[in-house]
């Protein structure tokens, strides 16, 4: 495969807040959520791609016309969203919401598709599952309806899913039952996925590759292994350093001073200046380049050219960033 | 980019600049209602020197006329001037309105504050009381009311304030369960502040200006009440000029004469539509909560 | 859901009969001898003597709204002072006009109005939006007296369509329909108003919920989610209005039946209260009124089936 299923080049979401343009990035998170939302065009209405592409199958997203639009999602993109009660519809039963989908994009005969969302929703674990599809969303439990949100997405066996925090609201024992069940689409059907979360340790467990953002950028891109074993930049290194470890057991945790920015008044040129134990006065005057191919950071430390005047720090740097 | 999530409801506030009749006005359906109400008043202050004719002086000679450059808006069955009767009407309907309006206020705020206030079985008392008064439509309240009271001005005013009360009761109830919950009538409680000294000084003046809002949107709703219950010949007597009875009076000849009903209701249209629109024009200014609350 | 029935009735029968209890006490309200109020200038020995009788003034006032209440139960509401016929009679034969005449300004009402909002919320701030906004407010706010005057006017004086007085009779269906096309729609026209800006503002919450973004990421069609997904939440405001809106039809219904002479609740309640004639302005004015809260019963009840999170909250 020469075109890449999904391809961003630097996209530019804004949000428009009273009157200004902020970078794109939800409550608490760095602009993982936009990033997902702006995949299927479903930004708020203050939101919008102010520059860059989204290339899927080598088309611009941005181009492509409703109907087009309307085919795509779903059926090839599809999204599992982080809240699941408001993400269902109150007001119909699960059934109905999942029968939608399949009329939606014609997919099999009408006789058919009761069987197969049941078959799907067996799949995704729900016990009881023909009686279940009459339900309605709130007769079931926080975790039952994650899973329907699941089945959703897989229903229409989509080339690409999105999925934005789906384990967050779960405990640890669903947790690893729906990773098991993302690993086996991955495997049996060859889905890509798009794993949004803030949680390395969910994303070492399901991701070939990641990219770290931070304040509505990515800062560092890798493969799950590079990434965690070889961290370049700074921020990335802050976060494993949080994270608790069996091979780091007796350690003290690390944990960022400061806090994210805010997005009223971003540092001029890194963001992540303020925070960066190894800040020099080039990260307060000069934005850093994102540099590399396949691995990738943006941080002034691993630009020859910016002048950052010693040697990278090395792994042992973490104890320090406290 | 085209955005298919529909755009978020919340209407684009002007920033909050100058004072407030600028900002009501610099909304156009805000000016419309300024426009109206003050013309209103207008006629209301100088009816006798801005209406052509005497509203009484009959001239059967030219009865039931069509607009004319003698009488801009035509004749009554009495050969009357419309447009003089239709202007003195204002202050007919500002008669009836206003006290009417300031009637229901007195009533429910003091219905709504004993509820509010005393809580416990009174307040559940008097929920149970109004809903079944308002079991009425207002109109066949009023009308009952007038069957026993007799059709006059006075009347009239005394039924709508009586027929409005509750929904005013019920606004100031809920305003005074909020107001109460804050900390500072608890603190003055615990310095030993008597109830009435509580209520008069401290919740009273805070329930005050968002009722006075509902007022004003309440002021259309009566004159219509009025203008209707006088057309049905329950209300204010002729020859008085309430433009129900302008209306009533029209109707009776409206197939030779359609003028007075097609000017008197015109009239009243702009009348309401003025006034409903200053009112939340004005409400948007002072109170958002308030949005919807008087239907 | 029963028990909530059960305790739902129970609230209307206690309204009920407070509602009688205020019209048997309305009398005495007004100040001075109760059979001069209600009699008035039409007042003569005989009259006054039927009236203390039939209504029982010379019993104590709790013993009078005992009797009152009573024989309302019974379905008796008393006499006509004037044919001395049965109230119930009158009100029997008035009933189903006004029923009529509400029953299809509500149709009405619900088959323009949700339309109507449903299109100025799809696209909101656009033309549609604004002149449906422009319009509803204006119909809100025109009387119902006016609308029904001017329907009048225009469609059966001027260009004669539809005939300008009377009710018809039920069984000549479409001459009946025809008498009831000009109130029906002088009725309805402020309702219209009224859900358009109700179901706009429910809808503009509702396309912004997840659950229709959700509808939008899974590729279902503009029509589907708009009537299927979102108005299904959007109307449930609506519906529960619909008791009050059927009570303030009633109210509307008074002026209607008088510019349109259709026989009726409203046209009697009118005709009684100019001839003094109390007991029937006692019984008609009870009967809408138990009718108010018959339909803010149906409405609460129907509310609740459209809602499933309610249905769930009262079982559990």
């Amino acid at each position: 495969m020469s075109e890449p299923l999904l391809r961003v080049e630097g996209l530019e979401v804004v949000y428009r807040v009273q009157g200004r343009r902020l970078p794109a990035v939800s409550e608490s998170g760095c602009g993982k959520s936009t990033l997902g939302l702006a995949l299927l065009r479903l930004l708020p209405q203050n939101g919008e791609i102010a520059g860059g592409r989204l290339l899927f199958r080598g088309r611009d997203i941005a181009a492509l016309d409703r109907e087009e639009l309307r085919r795509i999602r779903g059926s090839q993109v599809a999204m599992i969203f982080q809240d699941p009660l408001t993400s269902l519809n109150p007001t119909l039963t699960v059934g109905a919401q999942l029968l939608d989908a399949l009329r939606a994009h014609g997919r099999g005969a009408a006789k058919d598709r009761r069987g197969r969302i049941v078959a799907m929703l067996e799949r995704v674990g729900i016990p009881d599952a023909a009686d279940r599809v009459g339900r309605y969303p709130h007769e079931l439990s926080g975790g039952m309806r994650q899973r329907i949100m699941i089945a959703m997405a897989l229903l229409l066996e989509p080339a690409l899913l999105v999925a934005d925090e789906p384990t967050s609201a779960l405990d640890v024992t669903l947790q690893m039952q729906i990773l098991e069940l993302l690993r086996a689409l991955r495997r049996d059907r060859g889905t890509a996925i798009l794993f949004i979360s803030h949680d390395l340790g969910v994303v070492s467990e399901i991701c070939d590759r990641a990219v770290v953002m931070y304040a509505g950028r990515p800062v560092e891109e890798a493969d799950i292994r590079t990434m965690f074993e070889q961290p370049r930049h700074p921020y990335t290194q802050a976060l494993l350093a949080s994270i608790p470890s069996w091979r780091r057991r007796g350690e003290e945790l690390g944990s960022i001073r400061g806090r994210v920015p805010s997005l009223f008044d971003l540092p001029p040129a890194c963001a992540f200046a303020d925070r960066c134990p190894h800040v020099r006065a080039v990260c307060r005057e000069q934005p850093p380049r994102y540099l590399g191919a396949g691995r990738r950071v943006r941080c002034h430390i691993y630009d020859s050219a910016s002048g950052y005047a010693s040697s990278p720090p090395s792994l042992t740097a973490r104890a320090g960033l406290r | 980019m085209t955005v298919s999530v529909p755009p978020l409801p919340r209407r684009a506030r002007l920033p909050g600049r100058g004072s407030l009749p600028v900002r009501v006005a610099r909304n156009p359906a805000g000016l419309f209602g300024i426009f109206v109400v003050t013309g209103l008043l207008v006629l209301v202050a100088f009816a006798p020197q801005i209406a052509p004719y005497d509203p009484a002086h009959q001239d059967i000679v030219n009865r039931l006329q069509g607009p004319s450059a003698n009488h801009l808006l035509g004749t009554d069955q009495l050969g009357r001037d419309l447009l003089s009767r239709l202007i003195f009407g204002v202050r007919i309907e500002l008669q009836v309105a206003v006290p009417a309006t300031l009637g229901a206020l007195a009533l429910g705020l003091l219905l709504g504050l004993a509820a509010g206030y005393l809580g416990g079985r009174a307040d559940n008392a008097l929920i149970v009381v109004m809903d079944a008064i308002q079991a009425f439509p207002a109109v066949i309240l009023a009308l009952t009311i007038l069957a026993l009271l007799g059709p006059s001005l006075r009347n009239v005013a005394i039924v709508l304030a009586v027929a409005f009360a509750p929904a005013y009761a019920r606004v100031a109830r809920a305003l005074v369960l909020a107001v109460k919950q804050n900390p500072y009538i608890e603190a003055e409680r615990s310095l030993g502040a008597s109830s009435p000294r509580i209520v008069l000084a401290h919740i009273v003046p805070n329930i005050l200006p968002p009722l006075l809002t509902l007022v004003a949107m309440n002021l259309p709703s009566a004159i219509g009440a009025e203008a209707g219950l006088s057309f049905l010949g329950l209300g204010v007597q002729p020859p008085t000029p309430s433009w129900g009875v302008i209306l009533a009076d029209g109707f009776e000849h409206v197939r030779d004469a359609p003028w007075a009903v097609i000017w008197t209701g015109l009239t009243l249209m702009a009348t309401t539509l003025g006034f409903t629109f200053l009112g939340e024009a004005l409400r948007d200014q002072l109170d958002p909560r308030l949005a919807g609350a008087l239907h | 859901m029963l028990q909530y029935l059960i305790k739902r009735i129970g609230m209307a029968f206690l309204v009920a009969v407070l509602l009688m209890v205020f019209l048997a006490l309305l009398v005495h309200a007004v100040p001075g001898d109760p059979v001069n109020a209600i009699l008035g200038q039409r007042s003569t020995p005989e009259l006054v003597r039927t009236v203390r009788e039939q209504m029982g003034l010379d019993k104590t006032v709790p013993a009078q709204v005992a009797q009152f209440v009573g024989h309302a139960f019974q379905g008796d509401l008393g006499h006509d002072f004037v044919s001395n016929l049965p109230v119930t009679n009158l009100i029997r034969n008035a009933l189903p006009h006004t029923i009529a005449l509400a029953v299809s300004s509500l149709a009405l009402a619900i088959l323009f109005g949700i339309p109507l909002g449903v299109l100025a919320a799809t696209r909101p701030n656009g033309i549609l939006d604004r002149l449906t906004g422009v319009v509803s407010i204006s119909l809100i706010t025109t009387p119902s007296y006016i609308a029904g005057l001017y329907l009048l006017l225009l469609f059966s004086l001027t260009v004669e369509l539809f005939p300008a007085v009377g009710t018809g009779s039920f069984s000549h269906p479409i001459g009946y329909l025809q008498h009831l096309v000009l109130p029906a729609v002088a009725l309805a026209l402020g309702w219209i108003g009224y859900f358009a800006r109700l179901v706009r503002t429910s809808m503009l919450e509702i396309l912004n919920a997840n659950y229709i973004r959700t509808a939008y990421a899974y590729g279902l069609r503009e029509s589907v989610i708009v009537y299927r997904h979102a108005l299904k939440n959007a109307i449930i405001p609506t519906v529960a209005v619909l008791g009050v809106g059927l009570g303030e039809l009633m109210g509307g219904a008074v002026f209607v039946e008088v510019i349109f002479s259709r026989v009726g609740l409203g046209s009697l309640i009118v005709e009684s209260i100019e001839t003094r004639n109390y007991p029937v302005v006692q019984g008609c004015v009870l009967t809408v009124a138990l009718l108010f809260v018959l339909a803010n019963l149906l409405a609460d009840l129907s509310y609740r089936f459209l809602d499933p999170r309610i249905r769930v909250e009262e079982s559990t």
